[in-house]
């Protein structure tokens, strides 16, 4: 049987979310075990939501301050979850026309994806789109809220680097081209802004 | 809570967002479909805000459609009461 061992004591929310999620489809398919060690209840709570929601079950146990989950995972997942949708956003702004009324359209674009049922696995930001994850921008409260449901936000580095962002980002994490190529590579459906 | 200001026109919407932005967070989301078609584009407010936003946009030439209240229920859908 498949297993998988994590330690996220003292990870901050979202990182056991996104740990378990990437653990998860090292399964493809498989049954198997993943063991999540973490160390607030908030990060037990999101993680077995997650799991369970895909059709997985999870037990919890406590000692102290230190959670352990163990998550049975199940052969097959819930397809209707199971659909990897990765949003690919190139631009500061939605659509070509006007730039006042395209930084507002993508503002409201990202607020609506908070409402989706099933939120995208993967926004991916570069060029102009790395403004959108940093300080200063609108979006980075809605973009919270999508990676505590379990989106990953990623930013191009070499895009921060060249807008000078490095140390203004706000929310996600950094990526580079390799792996912007991989996730669009593994997607079931790629949305291009 | 947050409330839920809608505007005439885009345009008045792009400029109540310029307008009360330096005042206070803004937040831009599309119209709800349960509200309606017409302008696609509304801001939502933080309650604490709420009067002054409205006061700001009153002394302007934006025409505010409506304002509504957010409410979220238990399941995290949310709905929108007119409120004004």
């Amino acid at each position: 049987m498949k297993k998988i061992e994590i330690d996220m004591l003292g990870q901050p929310c979202p990182l056991p979310v996104v740990a378990v999620k990437k653990a998860l489809k090292d399964f493809s398919g498989e049954t198997g075990e993943i063991i999540v060690q973490v160390d607030n209840q908030i990060a037990v709570d999101n993680v077995s939501k997650m799991v369970t929601q895909k059709g997985h079950r999870v037990s919890a146990s406590e000692t102290g301050n230190h959670f352990q989950l163990v998550v049975e995972v199940a052969g097959q997942e819930d397809s209707s979850t199971n659909a990897r949708v990765v949003i690919s956003i190139g631009h500061q702004v939605m659509g070509g026309g006007d730039d006042t009324l395209g930084a507002m359209l993508m503002k409201s674009y990202i607020y609506s994806l908070t409402e989706l049922d099933n939120p995208p696995e993967k926004i991916l930001f570069y060029n102009g789109g790395a403004h959108i994850t940093c300080e200063g921008s609108q979006a980075i409260e809605d973009l919270k809220l999508l990676e505590s449901s379990g989106t990953e936000i990623l930013t191009c580095g070499a895009c921060l680097d060249f807008y000078q962002l490095l140390d203004k980002l706000a929310v996600g994490q950094v990526t580079n081209m390799f792996n912007i190529a991989e996730a669009m590579e593994q997607a079931d459906k790629v949305i291009n802004l | 809570m947050d409330y839920l200001f809608t505007f005439e026109t885009t345009h008045y919407a792009i400029s109540a967002e310029n307008l009360l932005v330096a005042e206070m967070p803004v937040k831009v989301m599309a119209l709800p479909s349960s509200i309606g078609s017409g302008c696609g584009i509304c801001l939502r407010i933080n309650e604490l805000n709420v009067e002054k936003a409205k006061k700001i946009l009153k002394d302007s030439a934006v025409k505010v459609k409506n304002i509504y209240e957010i409410s979220q229920n238990d399941n995290g859908k949310r709905s929108y009461k007119l409120w004004n």
